[in-house]
C-alpha cells in the first residue's frame, strides 16, 4: 500500500469522525429545554455564581435568577432538571464545584420522593449534557445500570435517529447559538408557563421518601459531611397549600437535620410571601410567572438577610448581569401580563424571550 | 458481539493490525488467534464443541488418507503377483475400512449436531406418538443451547472429510491450520459454508496489505450493514409484532408481515453474508458468493441456485449426488423407464433425491415440523415441476406463448416469488398449524382497511418514516439488483471507475446513511441475524 493510499484512508476516517461529531452535537437532546438550560449554565463564566440551586422543576418554573439579582444583588443559576432524582444531587453538586465557587448551595428535596432513582430519561437529562470527564464516567458507573452504560458515554448511539424530529434539532441548535452569541443565557433557564390554574379538586397526595431516594440522599449528606461542606441549605419550594402532606417530608427533614443542615419549607411561608393559591400556580406543583416572581423576591431577601451571599465580581460579569436583569425585568413583566390573561403557552426559548422583549419595547414606544 | 456491533468493528480493526503486522508466513496464526478469540468472546463455554469437531475431523481425515496411502503402496508392491480379482477384493476391503472411518466421523459430528439441535424435537415427537396410543408422559426438555455456528462449521468440516475420502483434496497435516479452516471468524456466525479446496489455501498463505482489498472489503461491509441495519432491523418490528400473536390479526396484517419477512430475511441474511465476505476480503480472502439476486428467479429450482448458494452446493455435492447416483436409485431409474416411460424414468430418481435433499434443507433450518413442511413444500414444487415439464411445454406451445418475452419472464418471477412466499409462512409461524391458519387468512381475509388501525400501527413502534425507509430502501435495492442482473457487474468496481469526488461522496454518504438511518442503540429492537439460529 502506498503512502498516498494510507493518507486517503486517514482522510476518509477523519471526515467521518468530523461529520459524526457534528451530527452528535446537533442531534444530542433528550428534552429540549433541559438541554438549553444546561448549555446556558456552562455559558456562565467560572466562579461567577454566588448561589447555585439544584433541584427539579419546582426551581426552573418557580425561580428567576435575574429577579433575585435585582432584589438582592447576588448572581445565581438554577441547575435544575425535570423530575430530577436524588441520585443526581451529588454528581450535580460536584460538577458545580468544579467551575464555580458559590457562597451557598440550595437543594430542593423533591428528588427524594421518586421511587425509581435510575429512570433512564431522568438520568439522561443530566448525563447527556455534561461534558465528558473522569467524574462523569465514575458517576455513570455509580448510578446507571450496567447494560445501559455504553450509550451514556457516547449518547449518539441513542440519539442518532433524532433526525426524526429535525425541527426540534434545529430549534435546540439555534437556541444554543443565541446563547453563544450573547455569551450568557438571557433568562437563566426559567421556564414560563402562562397559565393560572385554580385547582379543581384538591387531593392529598401521599408520596413518602422512597427507599432509593433515602439511600442517595444519605450518600449525598455523607459526602457533604465528609468534605466539611457547610454552605448548603435544603428547601421545599411552595406547592399548592392543601396539596402537601407534611408527614411526607418530615422524615426528610429529620434526615437532613441529623447531619446538622437546615431545611426550610417555603410552603409554610406562602401567606407571608403573598402567594395566592388560585392565581399563582400553573398546576398543583408549580408556580406560574406571577408566583415565581413573588417567590424569587422573597427567597432573595431571605438569602441576603440570613447568609452572606453577595460576592465580588469582575466588571464584565457585573455588566452582563446588569444587562441581563434589565431585560429580564421587562420580560417578566410581559410574562406576568400573559399569565394574568391566562393566555396559555410555554416559553423556554432564548429566541422567544427575545421576541417578547421586542414586543414589549414596541408597545412602550407606541404608548409614548 | 454481533457482526453489526461497534465491538465487532473494533475487533476486526485490531485483528487487521495484528494480521498485517506479523511476518507473512505467520499470518495464518494471527488469523487463527483472532478466530479463537472471537469464538471465546462470543461463547467461551461452547468452545469444546468446535474443538471436538475440529480434532475428530482432523484425525478422521488423517486416518482415511493413511489408509489410502498405505493401500496404494501395498497394491504397488503386490501389483505383479496379484490377480485382478485379488486386487479388487483388496480395494473393496480398503474402501470398507475408509468408509467405516468416514461414517464414524460423520455419525459422531452430525450426532453432536443432532443432539444439541434436534434432541428436544425427537423427544417431543416421540411423546406425541405415545399420546396417540394413549400413553401420556411429560416431555423431558433437555434445553440444549446451540453453540454459535454449529450447523455451519459442522457442514464445512464434514465436507472436508468427504473430499479427503473422495481424494479430491489432501488431508491437512497441521491441526492448527485445520482449526483455522473450521473456525475462520467472519464465516462462523452464519456462513457462507466454505469448501476446503477453495478456501483453505487462501487462509494459510499470508496476504500482503492491499489497498483494493481493504477498500472493496470495507465497501462490502457497508453494503451489508445498510441492508441489515436500515431495512431488515426495521422490518422485523412489524413481523415480530404480528407473528408473536398471529391469531389476533387479520389476513391483511399477516400478508403484510409475510411480505415484510421476504424483505427482512433477504436483507438480513445477505447483509450478514456481505459483512462476513467484506471482512474476509480485508484480510485478502475471497469467500464464496452466497446470494445471486434470488427474487429474480424464474423457477423454484433456480431460486435455490441463487439463495444460500453454499448450502445448496454442499447438499448437491454431498447428499443429492450420492443419493441420485446410488445403485438403488439407478435401479429405480431403469425400472421406471420400463414401466412409466422415458421422461419419468429419467426424472423420477433425481426428483426423489431432490425431494429428500429439500427435507434435509428444511430440517437443517430447525427442529420443528414447520421446517419439515417448508422443505417438503419446496421439494414437492420442484418434483412436480420436473415431472410436469413436458405438459407445461406443450401448453405454452398450444397457447403460442413466447417464453422469452419480458411479460412471461416477469410472470414466472412473480409466480416463483409467490411459491417462495408460501414457504416463508412456515418460517414466520410458530408451528405448522399456525402456518396453515396464516395462509388461509392471507387469502380469505384481506381487507386493506385493516392496515389503517392506528392502535396496531402505534404498538408496532414504527413511525411512518420507518415504513418509507423500508419501502425506498427496498426500491433502491431492487434498482441496484436490476442493474447488476442486466450488466452482470459488481457495483463496487463500477464506483471505483468514477471520478474521485463521486467516489468520496458515495463512500461518505453510505457511512453516514448507516449511522443516521440504522436501527441500533437503546430503545430499538435490533435483532440478531436470522440465520444465526440455524
Amino acid at each position: 500500500m502506498t503512502k498516498k493510499q494510507t493518507l486517503k484512508i486517514v482522510a476518509f476516517f477523519m471526515t467521518i469522525i468530523l461529520l459524526v461529531a457534528f451530527f452528535a452535537s446537533f442531534f444530542n437532546f433528550n428534552k429540549k429545554q433541559e438541554c438549553v438550560r444546561m448549555y446556558g449554565y456552562y455559558a456562565e463564566p467560572d466562579n461567577s455564581l454566588d448561589v447555585a440551586l439544584i433541584g427539579s422543576s419546582e426551581f426552573y418554573r418557580g425561580y428567576i435568577a435575574p429577579i433575585a439579582y435585582d432584589e438582592s444583588g447576588f448572581t445565581s443559576y438554577a441547575l435544575t432538571l425535570a423530575s430530577m432524582p436524588a441520585s443526581l444531587y451529588l454528581p450535580i453538586f460536584k460538577e458545580v464545584s468544579k467551575n464555580q465557587n458559590p457562597k451557598m448551595y440550595v437543594v430542593e428535596i423533591n428528588g427524594v420522593f421518586y421511587a425509581d432513582q435510575h429512570e433512564d430519561n431522568r438520568l439522561r437529562e443530566w448525563f447527556d449534557n455534561v461534558p465528558l470527564s473522569k467524574e462523569k464516567i465514575k458517576d455513570i458507573q455509580d448510578i446507571v445500570p450496567e447494560e445501559d452504560r455504553s450509550s451514556y458515554y457516547f449518547n449518539f448511539e441513542k440519539y442518532h435517529n433524532n433526525w426524526y424530529d429535525i425541527k426540534t434539532c434545529v430549534d435546540v441548535f439555534s437556541q444554543k447559538r443565541i446563547i453563544d452569541a450573547d455569551g450568557y443565557s438571557c433568562m437563566k433557564g426559567f421556564y414560563a408557563w402562562f397559565v393560572k390554574s385554580p385547582a379543581k379538586k384538591l387531593k392529598m397526595k401521599s408520596r413518602p421518601m422512597s427507599e432509593q431516594g433515602e439511600e442517595y440522599m444519605t450518600k449525598f449528606l455523607d459526602y457533604l459531611k465528609d468534605n466539611n461542606v457547610e454552605n448548603i441549605i435544603f428547601v421545599r419550594w411552595p406547592h399548592r397549600n392543601k396539596y402537601e402532606v407534611k408527614e411526607n417530608y418530615e422524615t426528610v427533614t429529620k434526615l437532613i437535620e441529623s447531619y446538622g443542615y437546615s431545611f426550610i419549607n417555603f410552603g409554610d411561608y406562602s401567606d407571608e410571601i403573598g402567594i395566592d393559591p388560585k392565581n399563582d400556580y400553573s398546576d398543583d406543583e408549580h408556580l406560574n410567572p406571577i408566583g415565581a416572581e413573588k417567590m424569587t423576591r422573597y427567597f432573595a431577601r431571605y438569602m441576603s438577610d440570613n447568609y452572606d451571599v453577595k460576592g465580588e465580581h469582575s466588571e464584565k460579569v457585573t455588566k452582563e448581569w446588569d444587562e441581563c436583569t434589565q431585560n429580564a425585568l421587562k420580560i417578566i413583566d410581559m410574562c406576568i401580563k400573559k399569565t394574568e390573561e391566562n393566555e396559555g403557552g410555554i416559553c423556554w426559548r432564548e429566541s422567544s424571550y427575545k421576541s417578547l422583549l421586542k414586543k414589549w419595547e414596541k408597545e412602550n414606544a407606541e404608548k409614548k | 458481539m454481533t457482526l453489526t456491533s461497534v465491538s465487532f468493528a473494533v475487533f476486526v480493526f485490531v485483528a487487521l493490525i495484528v494480521y498485517y503486522a506479523v511476518p507473512l508466513k505467520y499470518r495464518w496464526i494471527a488469523l487463527l488467534a483472532a478466530s479463537m478469540a472471537f469464538y471465546g468472546i462470543v461463547c467461551f463455554k461452547y468452545m469444546p464443541y468446535i474443538l471436538v469437531t475440529t480434532v475428530s475431523t482432523f484425525f478422521g481425515a488423517k486416518v482415511i488418507e493413511r489408509i489410502q496411502t498405505k493401500s496404494k503402496a501395498y497394491i504397488k508392491e503386490h501389483k505383479k503377483e496379484w490377480t485382478k480379482e485379488q486386487k479388487s477384493e483388496y480395494k473393496a476391503k480398503v474402501t470398507t475400512k475408509k468408509k467405516l472411518v468416514l461414517a464414524a466421523t460423520l455419525v459422531f459430528n452430525f450426532g453432536i449436531l443432532a443432539v444439541v439441535k434436534y434432541c428436544d424435537f425427537f423427544v417431543d415427537t416421540f411423546v406425541a406418538v405415545l399420546k396417540i396410543f394413549h400413553v401420556t408422559i411429560e416431555s423431558p426438555h433437555l434445553g440444549f443451547v446451540l453453540p454459535l455456528g454449529i450447523s455451519f462449521y459442522t457442514f464445512q468440516a464434514m465436507g472436508y472429510i468427504i473430499d479427503v475420502y473422495r481424494q479430491k483434496v489432501k488431508a491437512q497435516t497441521n491441526l492448527f491450520k485445520f482449526a483455522l479452516f473450521v473456525s475462520f471468524f467472519p464465516q462462523i456466525v452464519q456462513g457462507p459454508i466454505g469448501i476446503y479446496d477453495k478456501l483453505a489455501d487462501q487462509l494459510y498463505e499470508g496476504h500482503k496489505i492491499d489497498y483494493d482489498n481493504l477498500k472493496f472489503g470495507f465497501q462490502l461491509v457497508l453494503w451489508g450493514l445498510a441492508k441489515k441495519l436500515i431495512i431488515a432491523d426495521r422490518a422485523v418490528c412489524l413481523i415480530n409484532y404480528v407473528c408473536n400473536d398471529a391469531y389476533s390479526f387479520s389476513g391483511a396484517w399477516i400478508l403484510t408481515a409475510a411480505l415484510f419477512y421476504s424483505i427482512q430475511l433477504y436483507t438480513d441474511f445477505s447483509g450478514g453474508i456481505d459483512i462476513s465476505r467484506g471482512v474476509a476480503r480485508m484480510f485478502g480472502i475471497e469467500m464464496a458468493i452466497n446470494f445471486n439476486r434470488p427474487y429474480f428467479s424464474k423457477t423454484i429450482s433456480e431460486y435455490w441456485r441463487r439463495w444460500h448458494i453454499t448450502l445448496g452446493a454442499w447438499l448437491k455435492d454431498y447428499l443429492f449426488y450420492p443419493i441420485a447416483m446410488s445403485s438403488a436409485f439407478l435401479k429405480l431409474g431403469r425400472k421406471s423407464k420400463e414401466h412409466l416411460g422415458k421422461h419419468v424414468g429419467k426424472i423420477l430418481p433425481a426428483s426423489i433425491a431432490t425431494f429428500i435433499t429439500f427435507i434435509v434443507i428444511g430440517v437443517w433450518h430447525g427442529a420443528n415440523w414447520k421446517y419439515v413442511a417448508f422443505g417438503a413444500w419446496n421439494g414437492l414444487i420442484i418434483f412436480l415441476s420436473n415431472m410436469l415439464e413436458p405438459t407445461f411445454a406443450s401448453i405454452n406451445e398450444k397457447l403460442k406463448i413466447n417464453t422469452e418475452k419480458l411479460y412471461f419472464r416477469l410472470f414466472r418471477m412473480f409466480r416463483t416469488f409467490l411459491i417462495v412466499l408460501v414457504g416463508y409462512y412456515f418460517d414466520i409461524a410458530n408451528n405448522f398449524s399456525e402456518a396453515m391458519m396464516m395462509m388461509w387468512r392471507s387469502v380469505t381475509d384481506v381487507n386493506p382497511a385493516d392496515l389503517i388501525d392506528r392502535g396496531i400501527k402505534d404498538a408496532i413502534g414504527l413511525h411512518i418514516r420507518d415504513y418509507l425507509i423500508i419501502i425506498f430502501g427496498s426500491i433502491f435495492l431492487l434498482f441496484v439488483s436490476l442493474y447488476q442482473e442486466k450488466k452482470n457487474c459488481i457495483i463496487r468496481y463500477k464506483i471505483a471507475q468514477c471520478k474521485a469526488p463521486v467516489r468520496w461522496f458515495v463512500m461518505i454518504a453510505s457511512v453516514m446513511a448507516i449511522i443516521l438511518l440504522g436501527m441500533y442503540g437503546p430503545g430499538t429492537s435490533a435483532s440478531e441475524f436470522v440465520y444465526m439460529q440455524f
